[in-house]
């Protein structure tokens, strides 16, 4: 009876314990597969998610080409022709006032096709894949505040080395977007941008007076439905697993873009 | 064997001191750790009383104990001999168990507050009016610890389930209050049904011996929750290194 009720006990505290033991190890084992099933799907949700911005900006990109093409081939040769028919016509039997609107109109002309070229250029990233970021960079800076009273300040790291077409082409979209800003925005009389490859990280800096955007201020318009350009550098950073950070210190602002380099895109 | 034995018997004692060192030396900044800091403080002073009263002859302190304490003594129903008995201090630092671990777990989800609470006071409450109308508080009474142990036991359980749930949580074992955890489900799991009997077996001469095993069985199981502890306080000074909570 004695031995009984002493067995009776000692198994009960023996399957508590093991009851006990068992459902922590259990719960630590389904917890831990359900974890890592959870860090699955959230890496199969951002591939999609990369893919589909991927596909946005790949064809975004294609769409450029395509309007550079025929802006280029189609749009100016037809203004280099006119042009040529234009320097045919004999001038010297025009009046004063003829003289006067036909040197205008070859005037305008000349500009139209210049801007067609520029525009182009712009769109169309030639300079890009044969000269490189730092070309690029320095090319679209120098002949957006052409002719204008920015003062522009650069130091490119010529330690940069051209990366993936993809990488250069997105970083060289974003530096052209964020100088469209600021230009637009910001209405600055000096800007310096300065770029530098450290530890395997590519850095982007570019400091402006004027009115700058707080980091707060992006995150708030890059949601904004009309807010295209700010939602296609988002696109182009989260593709390029890179980071952006805004700081607004009037006079002195300040957009810093990190880009870690040597991955495949 | 002997002084295997003299170590288990003295574990009480001793093994509150390795998370309390840990404790002091890494200063975890975490609120949780606190109330847990209190209870070994407390479980500490307890233990010492109660060791020291039973192991008075050894350390040359009955005769200060029969002086002293005349009014302490009472009379033990399975021998029928005069004995100092200590379980006061057991009955004390299963509330202060109950108090403090409830306080531990309001860190963690809401329900713990509420269970904060009410539960320790009814407990409270209901062992006051136990003490008073059915056992004596000098005697141990296995109510109060089945109790305390099936209340505590029940929190460690509702913690566990309330955290598998939880999706921000990446791996238990990751979080330094989950070791304590582990510690305290299994030292009331085991515990319970000692807790339970133990008063019975205390009371017969026949089961004399075997609640001598058994209380051995409940020392090492404090040890384990002890090292455990230790374990979560280090991890829990690890934690604030590496995140802002």
């Amino acid at each position: 009876m004695d031995k009984d009720f002493t067995l009776l006990i000692t198994l009960g505290i023996a399957s508590m314990l093991l009851l006990a033991a068992g459902f922590l190890l259990i719960v630590i084992r389904s917890q831990r597969k359900k974890w890592h099933l959870q860090v699955q799907m959230s890496q199969l949700k951002e591939q999609q998610q990369n893919q589909l911005i991927e596909g946005a900006v790949k064809s975004e990109e294609g769409e450029r080409h395509r309007i550079a093409e025929t802006l280029h081939d189609e749009v100016g040769a037809i203004l280099s022709s006119v042009r040529l028919h234009f320097s045919n016509i004999n001038s010297s039997q025009f009046n004063e006032r003829d003289n006067k609107l036909h040197d205008k109109s070859k005037e305008l002309l000349d500009e139209a096709i210049q801007k067609v070229r520029s525009i182009s250029h712009n769109l169309h990233s030639t300079l890009l894949k044969e000269f490189g970021l730092n070309e690029a960079i320095r090319n679209f800076l120098t002949k957006t505040v052409q002719g204008s009273v920015i003062h522009v300040d650069m130091e490119l790291d010529t330690n940069y080395l051209i990366q993936s077409p993809q990488m250069d082409i997105s970083i060289y979209r974003i530096f052209q977007e964020l100088i469209n800003n600021t230009l637009k925005h910001a209405h600055p009389s000096h800007i310096t941008v300065n770029t530098n490859v450290v530890n395997n990280i590519f850095t982007l800096d570019i400091q402006f007076d004027g009115s700058g955007l707080s980091q707060e201020q992006f995150e708030e318009l890059r949601y904004k439905p009309d807010g295209l350009g700010l939602k296609n550098i988002q696109n182009r950073i989260i593709l390029l697993k890179g980071n952006i950070y805004f700081e607004k210190n009037n006079p002195e602002n300040r957009i810093r873009l990190t880009v870690p380099l040597n991955r495949e895109l | 064997m002997n002084s295997i034995q003299e170590i288990i018997n003295w574990s009480e004692v001793w093994a509150p001191l390795i998370p309390l060192t840990f404790f002091l030396i890494l200063r975890p900044k975490t609120a949780w750790t606190k109330p847990v800091f209190y209870f070994l403080v407390i479980t500490l002073f307890f233990s010492i009383c109660l060791d020291v009263m039973w192991k008075r002859r050894t350390l040359g302190l009955n005769d200060w104990f029969e002086k002293n304490l005349w009014w302490w003594w009472d009379i033990d129903r399975a021998t029928g001999k005069k004995a100092l008995k200590n379980n006061i201090f057991y009955n004390l630092n299963s509330f202060a168990r109950l108090i403090f671990f409830s306080a531990f777990f309001t860190y963690f989800y809401p329900v713990f507050k509420k269970i904060h609470r009410y539960v320790p006071w009814i407990f409270l409450a209901l062992m006051i009016v136990n003490f008073i109308f059915h056992e004596s508080i000098k005697d141990f009474s296995s109510i109060e610890h089945a109790v305390e142990a099936a209340i505590l036991l029940t929190c460690c359980l509702i913690y566990i389930y309330k955290a598998t749930l939880d999706d921000t949580v990446p791996s238990l074992s990751s979080q330094p209050q989950f070791w304590l955890i582990t510690g305290l489900t299994l030292y009331t799991a085991i515990n319970f049904f000692i807790f339970l009997f133990y008063k019975y077996l205390m009371a017969s001469l026949r089961f004399k011996k075997y609640a001598n095993d058994v209380w051995n069985v409940h020392n090492i199981s404090f040890i384990i929750l002890c090292v455990l502890t230790a374990v979560s306080f280090y991890k829990a000074k690890k934690w604030i290194k590496t995140s802002p909570y």
